[in-house]
């Protein structure tokens, strides 16, 4: 979810903040502080890159970008869930004596 | 960013603060723009944050972790291209790279070479189970507080007696038997170890064929043998069909048991006995022997003991010294000083007795190798200093470019530590070398003595350990150096003279402290060779050339008494007659053979010094003429002579030592004394001279002979005394043997020159002198080169100079003289800060030489001349060379 928040621009974390309330509407209720320490997991895996900057309305700000090794990372981990999320809506789907 | 990093290291609280804290204000921003209130708003970006501090918290734990990664791989990365670098540059000066690595290379082999006989003596555990726990037990008595061997009774009360630090403990006595093997004719002369039924199972030693003998066979006295793996590939060559066949050990058939594993040595470092049996038969290889067992004063063994895990060898000793103090009040036929002492096995080697020069030694000669390796670093740091020098430009250009100062000294100390690791190569390679060579020395003696010094992991971690330290030395002055002066200097000076001053001053004091250590290297390896010289002649107080040593066993002859008799006489009637020989004497002991034993004395009445009538001495046993045959002079009384037989009233002979101590002011030839309590008086009627009995440099100890007539003894040395060379006479001795008996085994065939030298007496001293002189002259060798280096770089310097005052009329001579005035000068300093070292030193060997002081005129300047006039020479050539400069060419060099 972060990856994709950082695939269209380099962001900093209350920008990731605000896509992930936008796209889902606001349904996710997430803390806004847990973002960092996900954050900070995805730069130790090398997934995105991290450098100071300053924000629009000129505050100095922490900016992430997404690598390669995290595009790449994206793509199979978007496939993966697209194929739970898929299973998970034809078990739910499916007619109950279809069991049987 | 990275600089602030790289300065002051990660600082990863304020870097997540400030990250943390922007969020909100963005937050409290956004939301303000769409119309909240500013408190309002504060109050809904942080309830929207959650746990500020929990999150603060984790960030910076994260981010702490990937600082410290991210170090550790900027390191390696810089470490891998560096030493990419400095072979690069390495490669481009090939001559350089071979003379740095071959100096380095002879350091670090000559330390490894010395480190591996140290090794073996001090460090290498026995390959037995549970070596670390090995202790060597020994019973001292009165008389001799130097430890000796035990009773096996004494080693019975040892082994059961203290179960609270000993766990077990095992017996074992060298012994030579005559073999005969299955289907070979003649007989063998065979050391074996006799010991005690547990041997194999406490030391935890594996059979390669067959099996070991069990504690309860040797109790049932089973004649059987284990072989040991060398013997058995020797003898059998490695035939597991011999197991299960009988061997006629002194005639009785022994069953063999089993082959021992291959890397099973035996319990003493420097000796491998070609079998084992069990010590309760020693009764049938040599009757009346079996009283070795029952009698608790019969000490003939030595004794290794495990100590409990966790017990200490303080409360070893203070449980030994108890229960000796227990078995003392017990057994009235142990004398009052007896006592029981230990030792861990490795601070015993090679014998508990010795055992406390061990270390001194081993420090002087670690000491010798040191500087040598020392010698060799000063040299390569001072090529690398020249070298340095024309790289100056390069290392400038690179500091401008950013390399930090501290990262061009890690380069050029990683170059140095290739070097030196290339170095440890060619190091070990010779170590290899010099080990071979010193364990294939052979002693002349049929002893199985054993040197084993081949490297083991500890000498190439010990190596290894010292190549690393050798190559940060030498490379730390070159790179300090380096590493200061900026690139406007050497961009003004041009490459050829930056910084040449203060670096000239540091070669030379490089070269003052290696002709300073080169002197005490010569002036030790002097002393050695003059200890070795001295002791070549000294007065052994017997005559020790013109002479020849033949032994027999006449232990599988079984002669009865008579016939013993019978042969002995014999013998020296017809050894007499062979032509050559002036005069034949029989000796149970040889002097300074390794094998001493010694009788209780009981005197009648009191004597001075003695306590209680009753004191341990040293003994031989010897046939008439033998103090003729040995040249050993009587001072009073007379010989024994074919007279003092069995039947006749015993006699004996002592040295002056011993009337001296004893009877003072009285007649020794009116004494007497017995060899045990109610035993027969034994008449003094003669006395000697005293010789040198065991050690070269022993203090004069009271000593006594008894006719070999009235000792029944079995394995003698016949002594010949040759007008002519000696090994003249070996053919027509061994014929005169064998008319007298054809069975009988003659073995140990030597002059007694070649058993001093090349025997236990000599040979330490003698491989001492060798190895110091081949340390001395490495040492000297590295030096010349080192001056020769620094004259010949100095010339090439001061080329410039030297081609203007040619021009202006300089001849050869005055330049000659000037560029030798500088190294005669270093050389001088050197010397004199060399021979106070030396005074210094030298005093430490002291207990290691033999008569020669440690200040020895004649050493100290034969050594200062001798280095002198290698530096002048080493000095001249480079002053010739510049003094046939042609001026213009000279002036031209920039």
């Amino acid at each position: 979810m972060i990856l994709r928040a950082l695939l269209l621009s380099p962001t900093h974390g209350f920008g990731v903040a605000r896509w992930i309330e936008q796209v889902t509407d606001d349904a996710l209720q997430i803390e806004e502080g847990s973002l960092y320490p996900a954050l900070y997991r995805l730069e130790k895996r090398g997934w995105v890159d991290a450098e100071w900057g300053l924000s629009e309305n000129n505050r100095k700000a922490k900016f992430y970008r997404l690598t390669r090794l995290g595009r790449t990372q994206l793509r199979t981990e978007t496939a993966q869930f697209t194929r739970f999320a898929e299973a998970v809506f034809k078990a739910l789907s499916a007619r109950p004596h279809a069991i049987s | 960013m990275k600089r602030y990093f790289r300065i002051l290291g990660p600082q990863p609280e304020r870097d997540v603060d400030e990250e943390l804290t922007s969020h909100v204000e963005m937050h409290v921003a956004y939301l303000v723009a769409r119309g909240r209130s500013p408190g309002d708003a504060r109050t809904e970006a942080l309830r929207r944050f959650g746990d500020i501090e929990r999150v603060r918290h984790e960030c910076e734990r994260l981010e702490q972790q990937k600082a410290r990664t991210m170090t550790r791989a900027r390191i390696f990365d810089e470490f891998v291209q560096d030493v990419h670098w400095a072979f690069r540059s390495l490669g481009r000066k090939p001559a350089f790279l071979i003379v740095t690595v071959l100096a380095l290379g002879l350091g670090i082999g000559a330390n490894a070479a010395i480190f591996s006989v140290v090794n073996a003596y001090l460090f290498r555990p026995l390959p037995v189970r549970d070596a670390a726990r090995l202790a060597v037990v020994a019973q001292v008595s009165r008389g001799s507080d130097v430890p000796g061997s035990v009773s096996y009774l004494n080693y019975e009360s040892v082994r059961q007696l203290l179960p609270d630090v000993i766990d077990d403990a095992v017996l074992f006595q060298i012994s030579a038997v005559s073999a005969r093997l299955p289907g070979a004719g003649e007989a063998e002369r065979l050391y074996i170890n006799l010991v005690s039924g547990n041997y194999f199972q406490m030391l935890g030693v594996a059979p390669a064929a067959g099996a070991m003998f069990s504690a309860d066979a040797a109790g049932r006295r089973e004649p059987l043998v284990v072989l040991d793996y060398r013997y058995w590939q020797r003898r059998f060559h490695g035939d597991k069909a011999i197991v299960g066949q009988a061997i006629r050990l002194n005639g009785i058939p022994y069953t063999v048991a089993g082959i021992a594993e291959r890397r099973f040595t035996g319990t003493e470092e420097m000796v491998v006995a070609d079998a084992f049996v069990p010590i309760t038969t020693a009764g049938l290889l040599v009757p009346g022997q079996e009283r070795l067992l029952a009698e608790r004063t019969w000490s003939s063994s030595r004794v290794l003991a495990h100590l409990r895990p966790g017990v200490g060898i303080a409360q070893a000793r203070l449980a030994l010294a108890g229960l000796a103090k227990r078995l003392k009040a017990q057994y009235p036929e142990l004398d009052t000083g007896f006592g029981l002492v230990t030792a861990m096995e490795t601070d015993a080697r090679p014998d508990i007795a010795v055992s406390h020069v061990m270390p001194w030694l081993a420090a002087v000669f670690m000491a010798l190798v040191g500087l040598v390796l020392l010698i060799a670093c000063v040299n390569v740091a001072n090529l690398m200093l020249a070298r340095a020098a024309s790289r100056q430009a390069e290392l400038a250009v690179r500091r401008a470019l950013g390399a930090s100062n501290a990262r061009l000294i890690r380069q050029l100390i990683t170059e140095s530590v290739v070097l030196a690791m290339l170095g440890l190569v060619v190091g070990l390679v010779l170590a290899r070398w010099v080990t071979a060579w010193l364990s294939n020395i052979r002693l002349a003696t049929d002893f199985p003595i054993r040197f084993d010094v081949a490297p083991d992991w500890r000498v190439v971690a010990f190596a290894g350990g010292v190549a690393l330290l050798a190559g940060i030395v030498t490379g730390l002055a070159p790179a300090l150096q380096s590493a200061r002066g900026s690139l406007s200097d050497v961009l003004r000076d041009g490459a050829r003279a930056s910084a040449g001053r203060s670096r000239h001053r540091i070669r030379g004091a490089l070269v003052v402290a290696q002709v300073a250590v080169s002197l005490v290297l010569l002036i030790c390896a002097g002393l050695f060779t003059q200890s070795v010289r001295t002791a070549a002649n000294a007065d052994l107080g017997f005559q020790p050339s013109h002479l020849l040593l033949m032994t027999v066993d006449l232990t599988l002859q079984r002669y009865d008494s008579a016939q013993r008799d019978r042969f002995y006489a014999t013998l020296l009637e017809r050894a007499r007659a062979l032509p050559g020989v002036r005069a034949a004497g029989i000796a149970r002991d040889l002097p300074m053979g390794g094998n001493n034993s010694s009788y209780t004395i009981f005197f009648d009445t009191d004597v001075p010094t003695v306590e209680d009538r009753r004191l341990d001495i040293y003994s031989n046993t010897v046939s008439p003429d033998y103090f003729a045959t040995m040249a050993l002079p009587l001072v009073a009384g007379r010989e024994f002579t074919r007279f003092d037989a069995d039947s006749s009233p015993h006699v004996a002979v002592i040295n002056v030592e011993m009337a001296r101590r004893f009877w003072p002011g009285q007649d020794p030839l009116r004494q007497g004394f017995r060899t045990t309590r109610d035993g027969p008086l034994i008449q003094v009627v003669g006395v000697v001279r005293p010789t040198k009995y065991m050690f070269l440099n022993e203090a004069p100890g009271p000593y006594v002979y008894f006719p070999v007539a009235q000792r029944p003894i079995t394995n003698v040395t016949l002594h010949l005394r040759t007008t002519g060379d000696p090994t003249a006479v070996i053919a027509s001795a061994r014929a005169m043997f064998r008319t007298i008996d054809p069975d009988l085994l003659v073995f140990d065939v030597k002059t007694m020159e070649q058993h001093l030298n090349d025997g236990i007496a000599f040979l330490f001293v003698r491989l001492g002198a060798v190895l110091a002189t081949a340390v001395g002259l490495l040492g000297l060798i590295q030096t010349i080169v080192g001056l020769y280096g620094v004259i010949a770089y100095g010339v090439s310097q001061r080329t410039r100079e030297i081609g203007i005052r040619m021009a202006l009329g300089a001849d050869g001579g005055s330049v000659v003289r000037s560029v030798m005035a500088q190294g005669l000068v270093l050389t001088a300093i050197g010397l004199v800060i060399g021979l106070v070292l030396a005074f210094v030193v030298t005093r430490l060997m002291q207990g290691l030489l033999f008569g020669v002081s440690p200040t020895d005129a004649m050493t100290f300047t034969a050594a200062t001349l001798l280095l002198l006039g290698l530096s002048a020479l080493s000095a001249y050539l480079p002053a010739r060379r510049a003094s046939r400069l042609e001026p213009l060419s000279a002036l031209r060099t920039d």
